[in-house]
């Protein structure tokens, strides 16, 4: 099983969107180490001697990379703690609704009945309210902090995978090989885990790369609207909303942080991508069928 | 002019193995438009993409590399094939009546207007046995059968030079089956229509076609007319078929199978290419591909009888 | 009920509802299997014989305990297992499908595929291991195949798999449903000489269901034509073949061309009149298509009569 998944890491890698994404992402987290461990600043350390105007990012300015925000804070510095933070919390979003949504999804799916209705007509009220707002409404109900955005992101976004999944179960649920575990003698578990999951798991797990992008953009919204981060957690959204009151004096500390959370979520989408192409065309040229 | 004159065709597909033989060296001929000439084999011996060549059909990924086919003279591109495939429903547009997909030949190829059109096409229904109603039905309304007739009905209403039939009543029930084929011959004779037949079943050869071509692994194995071919079967590969056919008509008590399984395409044996399996074989076999000998009224591809 | 009769089936029937889209209202029934008698002897292979639509797949799906039915009872070895859990037949009533491309999952090996069936009945690892290579060497596979995909396989030696995976637990009665439809004619050959072989060696007792009257005279001792969900004429193979009683037995056999162009083909074609399409309702299901319909056929439905030893049929033409 180790030398397949290696060489289907290998085959993925060959695409190169992919490898774009993968360059991206593997240099920003790189990046983000090095902060961490190594930057002279703290992500929250204000400058005593407070630099008015904030400091730009020249070679003058050297070791403020990227320059500095109103309160003399290391702009690079910041946005690489953000870089941890949000793609952090888009992880935890995804893998939470993903597998709740996942779970939903697989028992709606094969059990069906009663049980498929109900929870998809939950799932129907969820996703018939637009996302964002839900979301808000969420946030705001729970008290703005960047867990209980998390927790409104993943509850918006849970139906998705469940939908997803259902839809790919009812399909597999018909093949030949399940009535033939069920004739086997396995156990509804058994069959859902052994033979239906395999053949979900490749799609959703595109799915959720693809909704990585999603969820980082989500929590940098909601921090935006001041419903997410407060201060002074550094995280791009709550840094591009601070910093666009000044941004006419400095552009930096409103655009630098935009333009690294634009590429990673770009990364994410091209690897998200890369991989969906990837599962996709394999199945081709059977000559035997042909001829 | 012949009807069909096929030359020394190879035809290769690309695969992720890259380029394969899949239809190599075949010599065919249709001599009379009154002919039936059955290609059959069983599934990798190349006799669908022989079909589709002849169709002008070959898709992207195929190319032929020797070779050539004729149709009264003219090359694939210039000549008047039908084909009939084996699904109806994938072959007939959904959102179209019967009707208006046969009157669709009708207006394209012979500039007819839509009423004339849909006038002839009662006609082709009538002739294929389908009542004049049908012309207003959709596919899905038909049954299998049916549907089957209804492309036939639109195959001889293009007044084809030749038709290609792949598997057409493969789908089909026996009796079905049986009324489908008996139309398609009395309609093909009855017209003049040449027909290349495709299939795996050889029990439909003895009583559909005039002439046989047994292809294995691309090549064609033995070619002759219909009674010498079953009533004594040249090469080793068609008498173990024929052998090895359960039977309706006789109690049956030893099936005597061959042995293994035919190859994938591109991937032969050295030497004659049936060599791994077959009954006779001896060394000439390993090294050297027979070729195709003229014997008892037709061609055999053995060393037997070199 | 004779000691011998392994499997035995009362009046089963299965009926699906069909409901109407937005209410969902009952509007009609499917009647896939309406009212069939069945007894088959261990030992015994039964070709079980019909076109599509006949019920002969859900009839299958009944016997190997896969669906409940309708009505009816269901009798395996005198008990009546109508309505137990498949469980408690620990893997003595098992089934050959007709795919051999989907009936394998390709995500897993052979091996694991192949020692499924025994996760419920008591072996250990090492134990189902060496069962998987016993029973591969008996359908004229090598242990090397446990280690590889279905994908791998040709059809012939996938369904050699599938094969093997359905002999593993030991069953007395195997239902196989068109088990070399999908294979070539080489391949057919030996598929069907290998369950021929294991039949006779292992004394399986089989119901052989196929569309195809030829592969039914090879593999067979009985034969059950069926049609429209009842079976129209079931007797001794030899019987059947040579004193065909039920119209529609004799329109089947005729249809069949002999590999031999000078045997004519003479299929006996029923004229298209409005209705040959649909199975009637009322009365014997076959009259719409019949020859021989006279007015009773509508309006009574033939019972299955012996007419003589080991031959019964149910055609208005043979009642008393």
């Amino acid at each position: 099983m180790i030398d397949s998944t290696s060489r289907t890491l290998r085959e993925v890698l060959m695409v190169k969107r992919v490898r774009y994404g993968v360059i991206i992402l593997l240099s920003f987290l790189a990046l983000s180490l090095i902060v961490v461990f190594f930057s002279p600043f703290q992500y929250d350390q204000i400058s005593y001697n407070v630099h008015y105007p904030p400091l730009s990012p020249s070679s003058v300015n050297w070791p403020y990379i990227m320059g500095t925000d109103n309160l003399g804070r290391d702009v690079f510095t910041r946005t690489f703690y953000a870089y941890i933070l949000d793609t952090g919390c888009g992880l935890a979003i995804v893998s939470l609704s993903g597998l709740i949504g996942l779970i939903i999804g697989l028992i709606s799916g094969y059990l069906g009945g009663l049980v498929d209705l109900v929870l998809m007509r939950i799932m129907d009220i969820v996703i018939s309210i637009p996302g964002f707002m839900l979301a808000i409404a969420i946030a705001a109900v729970l008290g703005s902090s960047i867990v209980n955005a998390v927790i409104s992101v993943v509850i918006v976004t849970v139906p998705i995978y469940a939908r997803l999944v259902r839809g790919m179960v009812l399909s597999v649920k018909e093949s030949l090989f399940v009535l033939a575990a069920k004739e086997a003698g396995l156990s509804t578990v058994r069959i859902i885990v052994k033979h239906v999951l395999p053949q979900v798991t490749p799609i959703f797990i595109t799915q959720l790369t693809m909704e990585l992008s999603n969820a980082i953009i989500y929590i940098a919204a909601l921090s935006f609207i001041g419903l997410g981060a407060q201060e002074p957690v550094p995280e791009w959204g709550l840094m591009i909303s601070t910093a666009r009151r000044y941004v006419r004096e400095a552009w930096w500390p409103a655009v630098l942080p935009g333009l690294i959370m634009f590429l990673t979520v770009l990364s994410f989408n091209l690897i998200g991508d890369g991989l969906r192409d990837y599962l996709d065309p394999r199945k081709k040229l059977s000559v035997r069928e042909t001829s | 002019m012949k009807p069909l004159e096929v030359r020394n065709l190879t035809i290769q597909y690309l695969t992720y193995r890259g380029w394969v033989d899949v239809v190599s060296n075949v010599d065919l001929d249709i001599d009379d438009k009154t002919e039936i000439l059955a290609v059959a084999g069983e599934s990798g011996c190349g006799k669908t993409t022989l079909g589709l060549a002849i169709a002008g059909l070959l898709p992207s990924n195929a190319r032929i590399t020797s070779g050539y086919i004729k149709i009264y003279g003219k090359n694939t591109e210039s000549s008047r094939v039908a084909v009939i495939f084996q699904d109806a429903l994938t072959s007939l547009n959904p959102i179209l009546t019967i009707g208006e997909q046969i009157a669709e030949i009708y207006v394209h190829h012979f500039s007819m207007t839509r009423s004339e059109a849909l006038e002839e096409a009662r006609r082709k229904l009538s002739e294929v046995g389908l009542p004049d109603s049908y012309v207003n039905k959709y596919p899905h309304e038909l049954s299998g059968g049916e549907r089957q007739r209804a492309l036939i009905a639109m195959a001889i209403a293009l007044k084809p030079e030749l038709i290609v039939a792949d598997e057409p009543t493969t789908a089909l029930d026996v009796t079905t089956q049986a009324k489908v084929l008996k139309m398609l011959r009395s309609i093909v004779k009855n017209q003049s229509i040449p027909m290349v037949y495709i299939t795996h079943d050889l029990a439909l050869v003895a009583h559909v076609a005039d002439r046989v071509a047994i292809m294995y692994a691309g090549q064609v194995v033995e070619y002759r007319d219909k009674y010498s071919l079953f009533n004594k079967p040249l090469h080793p590969y068609t008498r173990a078929l024929l052998d090895s056919l359960p039977r309706v008509d006789v109690e049956v008590r030893e099936l005597r199978a061959i042995k293994g399984e035919p190859p994938l395409p591109g991937v032969f044996a050295k030497g004659c290419r049936f060599n791994p399996r077959c009954p006779q074989v001896f060394d000439k076999c390993l090294v050297e591909e027979p070729g195709l000998r003229a014997v008892d009224n037709g061609l055999v591809r053995c060393h037997l009888y070199a | 009920m004779h000691s011998d009769i392994l499997v035995k089936a009362e009046s089963l029937r299965k009926h699906y509802e069909v409901r109407s889209k937005l209410l969902k209202k009952i509007v009609g029934y499917v009647k896939a299997v309406d009212g069939v008698d069945l007894d088959v002897r261990k030992g015994e292979a039964l070709g079980l014989v019909g076109e599509s639509g006949s019920g002969k797949s859900t009839l299958g799906l009944l016997l190997a305990k896969l669906i409940e039915p309708t009505s009816g009872r269901y009798f395996f070895k005198g008990m009546d297992v109508t309505w137990s859990s498949p469980r408690i037949l620990r893997g003595k009533i098992r089934v050959v499908f007709q795919d051999p491309y989907s009936a394998l999952n390709p995500r897993l090996k052979i091996k694991d595929s192949l020692i499924e069936p025994l996760t419920t009945l008591k072996y250990n690892d090492r134990e189902a291991l060496e069962k998987a290579s016993e029973y591969l060497k008996l359908v004229g596979l090598s242990r090397e195949h446990l280690e590889v995909y279905p994908h791998m396989l040709s059809g012939g030696q996938r369904q050699r798999v599938i094969i093997a995976r359905a002999l593993i637990t030991e069953p007395e009665f195997i239902v196989l449903d068109e088990p070399t439809s999908m294979l070539d004619v080489s391949t057919q050959a030996q598929i069907l000489e290998l369950l021929k072989n294991i039949k006779e060696e292992k004394e399986i007792t089989y119901l052989f269901i196929t569309h195809n009257l030829a592969v039914a005279r090879y593999i067979s001792d009985t034969i059950a034509i069926m049609f429209a969900g009842q079976i129209m004429e079931i007797g001794d193979k030899n019987t059947i073949f040579t004193k065909p009683l039920h119209p529609y037995t004799r329109n089947l056999l005729s249809a069949y061309p002999s590999p031999d162009p000078l045997k004519p083909w003479q299929p006996e074609l029923p004229e298209d009149t409005g209705n040959t399409g649909k199975r009637n309702e009322q009365g014997c299901k076959y009259a719409n298509r019949c020859m021989f319909r006279r007015d009773v056929c509508f309006r009574s439905t033939p019972e299955l009569i012996e007419v003589e030893k080991d031959h019964r049929v149910r055609c208005h033409l043979y009642s008393a």
